[in-house]
């Protein structure tokens, strides 16, 4: 099952000329060269490229997190006409294919001056966009007793401090969810990041980079390229690891939920 | 409890925090908001200093080279640094296409002829005849090469090599096989002939020929011994479906012989152009149909001896049908901030010793004649030979008299395409040429 | 004790905070990020490209308008009609196979083992990664002329095996491959609906007489049946979309003769790569139509076949 991935591990410490000889697991004399130069492979160094996809996937994540529990709050615990009309919407936009709006949208931000910046992959998450985290978060607030709310109303606070006080903090587990699985998702995009940040070196992130290796070198470095494959696995292994119950938990919910 | 002051308020936040948190990071981080602004593009000459964009097609040799070159220029004009990007032909011209309607074409990037009157159309691309005899440098261009970057009264592409065609081979692999060598002069028919007999003496996994049938250079030779350019003037195919047929037969009945590489193997190289790749550089073919320049990119990845020779002829009494090619321009975007310092460091590129020496014949022949000069005595044996063979050539060639349309890319891709498949499709090379001719049509006429 | 700031004779409806107007304005506000969204980056797009797939319009140039020729030129584009062959080649495949799977491991690690956190984590971990261009590029090596498969293969003394990637018969098989090992996210779906069903039916049955296919027939479908529901649109709208694998695999090229030419490819070909952005458009507004078709023809077939546990009948 996740023997590629070791494979991977391995193929990363061979030597350029055992990754073709070799097809076993365990290299047969073990180097640290493929990472030391697949790092500078592209000219610029891979940390630029790291640098570039920490930022952009920690504010889609922060993006996500603000506009979701704003959206999902309403839809959870407040009156308003045209609610089932408009929560059958982003239902139904959970369901858009990405194809639909992306030439638009392309056509859009060029328009207004943002591609080669992070704006258009930015703006999205602070609008709420990703309404799958609207539905998963509506599903945890609705799992919060009202009874708090109506102890606060009581108590006279309006809808914006009963969301500050009350449901923010009762909803941590859910936005954490959030914002780890929009930071994995978001460093795994490569089509947007390709189309918008795909331009110029410097604003490459770690997914574009590594397909301009690929592309500029053929077969010819394996080793280099898989290393930086690796090195661009860790953050998601990482927040795996240190998140696997939440988003175990998190995933299973929105689906027995759904 | 809910007062119209407090509603104002969080109402606000509400509104205000998200695009402020939109916007306000992402402002840090657009590019360019820590480097100094470019100015706006205008007849004027630009900024006086900055960063240049550059990018460019090719393999990790020329990557290595353009670099010494860019960092030559930086040391000596300290006020420009570079940012550069290259890839392989066809993953470049999807980026520079897209590039192009983004508004953010590289301040310097390498442009083909099958592509640079599109880009003239469209007006993407600068007139740099203002610069002609101050940052160019142009006063001893060779004006055949020059005028290939001449269109519609402008300057729009400095040539940085001149090329003709020619068939690569591997001599070390004909002479251990026991062959007698090619003499160069040999017609399409002779060279089918020669490739069946070299293959039955070849090893295993070894072939005569490469998979020609997808390249578009030979396949342009081809039909101009035909005595007709690929194209008519007003944009449109001027092949015929019998030629696509002819050129299509011809390596279908090859590949039957067992003369040409696997489909696979042919297929492998569509997807991945780079000349570590090349199947005459690995040893799988003995033979391949490129340009001049290619022997230098090809020479140092193999042991074996690579000689050149021209592309084989049409029967006798027809003309030639290679020309002269500027094999690559550097062009300048239309919308640059730095008119000035790009048109210096393409001046650069083309006239200064240091920089023509790390360049070699990597590109081409230079058209500067001081530049050849410079070159004559420090030519490594490679580069000897394609010097002295392209001198050779230009009295075999004719002139090509129409530029490439716009989808002279698309029809590229597709003949490689169709071509492939014939064999890995089962495709018949009638419904191959069908196809192939209905995409033409559609690409040029859009 | 609580004391009753509101009327009794209120109507059910009666807001909590304030007055009627005030709680669906406060309403709206939370929605202004949302409705922003909505409006400027999916409806606005959305109506803008229905617009734009009746031009020709190449970014550079302004639009020109040519009706329906799109759509026209769509039906009589051979390569268009491949793609969409070959995308439902792949959906056919991928979604059905990554379900058994997912349903059939969900139902093994069900059984209560030893370790269920470190295998539900092993089998996740890969529909984490997969999506990614890194993998991609690994299975690129894997399934490349000299990749690790052939290696292998040819150590155990098969001579010329084929050369999948660049082979039109095997390469979308690898993508098949790869989207199916990536079972997990749906299996941990499935798992946790397993969980939810009382043991009491399934002893119920043994005492029946049930043995273990019928108990799974008439117990655990059923009741998954919702989950199976909720997995399968979401899947099939997924391998809709897929891009990135078959982009990196083949080179951006759509694989040799286009046998990985998938819809997206295709798309971004021809929108992005020749800027015929009007004949994009058109190709997204017509998966668009299709997809929605499907999904409704899903949700209403399911009236059939999903079994909702509080509904009765």
């Amino acid at each position: 099952m996740i023997y590629p991935l070791v494979w991977m591990l391995g193929a990363s410490l061979k030597p350029a000329a055992e990754v073709v000889a070799n097809p076993g697991l365990l290299p047969a004399e073990p180097t640290l060269d493929n990472y030391r130069l697949g790092w500078t492979a592209l000219r610029v160094p891979f940390s630029g490229f790291f640098i570039n996809s920490v930022v952009l996937c920690g504010l889609a994540a922060l993006g996500n997190v603000s506009s979701c529990s704003l959206a999902a709050f309403a839809f959870a615990r407040l009156r308003f006409p045209l609610k089932r009309v408009l929560f059958g919407l982003m239902l139904l936009t959970i369901m858009l294919p990405f194809q639909a709006t992306i030439v638009p949208q392309y056509i859009l931000f060029l328009k207004l001056g943002w591609v080669g910046s992070m704006l258009p992959i930015l703006a999205p998450k602070f609008l709420a966009v990703d309404t799958f985290f609207v539905f998963l978060l509506v599903q945890f607030i609705r799992g919060i007793p009202t009874a708090l709310d109506d102890a606060a109303a009581i108590d006279g606070c309006g809808p914006f401090r009963t969301f500050r006080s009350i449901i923010l903090p009762l909803l941590t587990p859910a936005l954490a969810t959030t914002a780890v699985f929009t930071f994995i998702w978001t460093w795994n995009d490569f089509f947007a990041q390709l189309l918008y940040l795909g331009n110029s070196l410097d604003t490459y992130t770690v997914p574009v980079a590594l397909r301009a290796f690929v592309d500029s070198s053929g077969f010819a470095s394996w080793g280099q390229m898989l290393a930086m494959c690796a090195v661009s696995l860790v953050p998601i292994f990482a927040l795996f690891l240190a998140f696997q119950r939440l988003l175990l938990e998190g995933i299973s919910t929105v689906g027995l939920r759904g | 409890m809910l007062t119209r002051r407090g509603f104002v308020r969080t109402g606000l936040a509400l509104f205000v925090a998200p695009t402020v948190l939109a916007l306000g990071p992402a402002c840090a981080v657009l590019p360019g908001a820590q480097s100094p602004s470019a100015p706006p593009a205008g007849p004027d000459n630009g900024a006086q200093s900055g960063t240049l964009q550059v990018a460019w097609w090719g393999g990790n040799d020329r990557a290595e080279r353009t670099q010494k070159v860019m960092d030559q220029f930086s040391a000596r004009f300290t006020q420009w640094k570079f940012n550069s990007s290259f890839t392989n032909f066809f993953a470049y011209w999807d980026k520079i296409n897209t590039q192009a309607a983004g508004g953010g074409l590289p301040d310097v990037f390498q442009m083909d002829m099958r592509y640079i009157g599109q880009f003239v159309s469209k007006k993407l691309v600068l007139d740099m005849s203002r610069f002609t005899d101050t940052a160019l440098n142009l006063k001893d261009f060779d004006e055949g090469l020059l005028s290939q970057g001449k269109l519609e009264g402008g300057l729009y592409g400095i040539p940085l090599g001149g090329i003709v065609q020619a068939t690569v081979y591997d001599k070390t692999a004909i002479q251990e096989a026991g062959m007698t060598l090619p003499t160069g002069t040999e017609t399409w028919a002779d060279y089918a002939a020669y490739c069946q007999k070299l293959s039955k003496a070849l090893p295993r996994g070894v072939y005569a020929s490469d998979d020609e049938s997808i390249n578009i250079d030979p396949f342009e030779v081809f039909i101009r011994q035909r005595s007709k350019e690929l194209y008519t003037a007003d944009g449109k195919a001027n092949f015929t479906r019998q030629d696509l047929v002819d050129w299509l037969q011809y390596w279908a009945d090859l590949r039957q012989a067992g003369a040409t590489v696997p489909p696979d193997v042919a297929a492998a190289f569509f997807q991945n152009d780079t000349p570590e790749t090349t199947p005459l550089v690995q040893g799988k073919a003995v033979f391949k149909m490129r340009w001049t320049n290619f022997l230098g990119q090809y020479q140092p990845l193999t042991k074996h001896e690579l000689v050149m020779m021209p592309n084989p002829a049409g029967p006798s009494g027809t003309r030639p049908g290679a020309y002269l090619k500027a094999g690559s321009l550097f062009s300048i975007s239309a919308k640059t901030g730095f008119a000035q310092g790009a048109a210096s460091f393409v001046g650069f590129f083309n006239t200064d010793p240091e920089a023509v020496k790390v360049l070699g014949l990597e590109r081409g022949v230079p058209g500067s004649a001081r530049a050849r000069e410079t070159l004559k005595p420090v030519l490594n044996p490679n580069d000897a030979v394609q010097l002295e063979y392209f001198n050779q050539q230009t009295k075999n060639t004719t002139a090509k008299t129409v530029l490439d349309p716009p989808g002279a890319g698309e029809f590229q891709k597709a003949l490689a395409r169709n071509a492939l498949s014939i064999p890995l499709s089962g495709v018949s090379v009638g419904e191959a040429a069908d196809k192939l001719l209905a995409e033409a049509t559609k690409a040029l006429s859009a | 004790m609580r004391t009753l700031s509101r009327p009794l004779h209120r109507p059910a409806y009666w807001p909590k905070y304030g007055r009627a107007g005030q709680e669906a304005l406060a309403a709206y506000l939370f929605l202004t990020p949302w409705l922003i969204g909505l409006v400027g980056l999916t409806l606005g797009p959305m109506l803008a490209s229905l617009w734009v797939s009746f031009t020709r319009y190449d970014l550079i140039s302004a639009p020109r308008w040519i009706g329906a020729q799109n759509y026209v030129d769509l039906l009589a584009d051979d390569r268009y009609l491949h793609s969409v062959r070959v995308t439902l080649s792949y959906v056919l495949l991928e979604v059905p196979l990554r379900l058994s799977f997912a349903l059939g491991l969900a139902l093994l690690l069900n059984r209560g083992l030893r370790g269920l956190d470190l295998y539900r984590a092993v089998y996740y971990l890969p529909s984490l990664l997969g999506g990614s261009v890194a993998i991609a590029i690994l299975w690129r090596q894997f399934f490349g002329p000299d990749g690790m498969v052939n290696s292998v293969l040819m150590n155990l003394g098969w001579q010329n095996p084929p050369t999948w990637l660049h082979d039109p018969r095997f390469a979308l098989y690898t993508l098949v491959l790869l989207g199916v090992w990536q079972f997990g996210s749906p299996m941990i779906i499935f798992l946790a609906g397993l969980r939810q069903i009382p043991r009491e039916l399934y002893d119920a049955a043994e005492v029946d007489g049930a043995r273990a296919p019928a108990q799974f027939l008439n117990i655990t479908l059923p009741l998954l049946s919702p989950l199976i529901l909720f997995n399968l649109v979401l899947q099939l709208i997924g391998a809709l979309q897929a891009f990135t694998p078959a982009f990196i695999v083949s080179g951006g090229t759509g694989g040799p003769v286009d046998s990985t030419l998938l819809y997206t490819l295709y798309l971004y070909e021809q929108a992005f790569g020749f800027l015929h952005m009007g004949y994009g458009t058109a190709m997204a507004w017509v998966l668009l139509v299709v997809v929605a078709g499907v999904t409704a023809g899903i949700f209403a077939s399911s009236r059939y076949w999903v079994f909702y546990m509080d509904r009765s009948g």
